[in-house]
């Protein structure tokens, strides 16, 4: 038994598209709406992995020498320090090397003049292969634990309190994100179910003449994926705009360019991942607004 | 040939549409439904076109059980049926061409002959003048004759029509019926939920009453006095 032709049900799918602009409107608007929270957490994510991994690549551990201690020991302690797990590099760093590079700054510079002799001790700055805090804080008490190890400091607070930080917003983000989502798919769903209520005789004539079931729904995934799909759009040029503003002003006001901060900026990449997102979003919103209306 | 086997139906509340409703249809008959209104005609129809099934029995078209008849088939089946109603439910929102050739679409025919076949069908209901307006500014006449032109245009094999003449005038009413006549003449089993008797008396066909949802007689129009003019204005 022949059926529709594809060709049919896209015209019938585009002429009821152009019916109830308002609510096409709202929903685009909602789609927007959560796409553009959504953009934001996504940007959010991938810079504070990209800025992360940069300032993780820095972290070191510094471990201070005693004083006083023979050439050959210091060597000792140096190599059993690059030998600790979960070590990179190691550099070590002389009292004259640690001295000069203290003595750029005219202050300091005049306090060891002072002095009148070095203070310093050799140190070793040793490079992680690890970024976990926590495993920072072993590799730590391991280097202190060292005999020639007089101190060691890793940054671990600001470390700490930096991670806790972007977890906390990213975490806020994604709950936003996930919550303006689920409200968006709600409103989707249901401008197009009130589309398919108003439209409930016509759907009961095209059963009522043999139209099969794809051919009835088909308009309603379709209005769904436009609607997800402008909601991207809106949303990538939304976060856009909102971002040059900013960029803008942190440049004027603040003598800061935003871009050295956002290796990840809105690019093409990114405005089709949201606009693919708002085609998923408008078809899950239309299969649920297809649903009861559109059965045999 | 539609076949009805000891049919029930009842609906929630305790409330039966038909009772035990034994009937046979052979190919090419025009058969009347009558009886007063809940007397479970429409029912009747309902099951043939599958927007509703039987509590009981069976109901059988070409040797098909419609009960059984899996979701995704009902709109194969309805594409070989041709269905009219009281209350004509047309598309308004587009033209009385598109309206016919929405039905022919449907079918899956190739552009050439769903204009082809639209034009003979509306010319056939004589409303190809009419074609390019709205359903709206045409008379309930004239719309009614669009959904017999929309319902005969790809030549289904059965006709189901619920009180298709319900609204209608006399001469309105005659129409239709010539109509569903020619359709039934070129082969179309043609069954008609009415309660025209002239109608009946006038078309010489098997009319089989219904009342309280059992088949109450099974036979020839009870005779009437029968002028085609006045067909409309005698309501049993």
């Amino acid at each position: 038994m022949p059926s529709p032709k594809p060709s049919f049900a896209l015209r019938e799918a585009l002429r009821s598209a152009e019916r109830n602009p308002f609510m096409s409107f709202l929903s685009v608007a909602a789609v927007a709406a959560a796409l553009a929270v959504a953009g934001a957490w996504m940007l959010l994510q991938a810079n504070t992995q990209l800025l992360l991994a940069g300032f993780e690549q820095r972290v070191e551990v510094v471990a201070y020498l005693r004083t006083g201690l023979a050439p050959e020991a210091v060597s000792a302690t140096a190599s059993a320090l690059a030998a600790l797990p979960g070590v990179r590099s190691m550099e070590l760093v002389s009292p004259d090397e640690a001295a000069r590079a203290l003595s750029r700054d005219p202050e300091l510079k005049k306090y060891l003049e002072v002095l009148g002799r070095n203070p310093l001790p050799a140190s070793v700055r040793l490079r992680m292969e690890t970024e976990d805090p926590a495993r920072l804080r072993i590799l730590a008490e391991q280097s202190k634990a060292l005999p020639g190890v007089d101190e060691v400091d890793y940054g671990r607070e600001a470390v700490e309190r930096l991670l806790k930080a972007f977890s906390v917003v990213r975490w806020l983000l994604s709950a936003v994100a996930g919550l303006l989502g689920a409200v968006a798919l709600l409103v989707v769903a249901n401008i197009l179910k009130l589309t398919a209520h108003s439209r409930r005789a016509e759907l009961s004539i095209m059963r009522l003449v043999g139209a099969p079931g794809w051919f009835v729904r088909l308009p309603f995934l379709l209005e769904g994926m436009l609607q997800g799909v402008l909601g991207g759009l809106l949303a990538a040029g939304g976060l856009y705009v909102l971002g040059q503003a900013l960029a803008a002003r942190a440049l004027a006001e603040l003598q800061v360019d935003l871009g050295s901060f956002m290796p990840q900026g809105i690019d093409l990449g990114f405005c089709l991942r949201l606009v693919g997102l708002g085609l998923a979003l408008g078809f899950v919103g239309g299969l649920f607004a297809a649903g009861r209306n559109t059965r045999p | 040939m539609i076949e009805f086997q000891a049919v029930s139906k009842s609906y929630p509340g305790d409330i039966s549409a038909l009772r035990q409703v034994d009937l046979r249809v052979a190919d090419g008959e025009f058969v009347f439904l009558s009886g007063p209104s809940g007397a479970g005609k429409s029912t009747l129809l309902k099951l043939l076109y599958r927007a509703e099934t039987a509590s009981a029995g069976r109901v059988l078209m070409e040797g098909v059980d419609l009960g059984r008849l899996p979701a995704h088939k009902v709109p194969a089946l309805r594409r070989r049926l041709g269905i009219i109603f009281q209350d004509f439910k047309l598309l308004y929102d587009r033209s009385v061409w598109d309206n016919v050739a929405f039905a022919l679409e449907v079918q899956g025919l190739p552009s050439a002959e769903v204009r082809r076949e639209t034009q003979a069908a509306l010319e056939g209901v004589g409303l190809m003048a009419k074609a390019r307006l709205n359903p709206h500014r045409l008379s309930g006449g004239e719309q009614q004759r669009v959904a017999v032109a929309r319902a005969l245009a790809h030549d289904p094999a059965v006709v189901l029509a619920d009180e298709p003449t319900g609204n209608l005038d006399a001469d309105t009413s005659w129409e239709v019926f010539s109509l569903l006549k020619r359709a039934n003449e070129k082969g179309a089993t043609v069954l008609v939920a009415s309660h025209n008797a002239m109608m009946m008396q006038a078309l010489n066909c098997r009319v089989v009453r219904l009342r309280d949802g059992r088949v109450d007689d099974d036979g020839a129009a009870q005779p009437t006095l029968f002028s085609p003019q006045g067909v409309g204005d005698a309501q049993p």
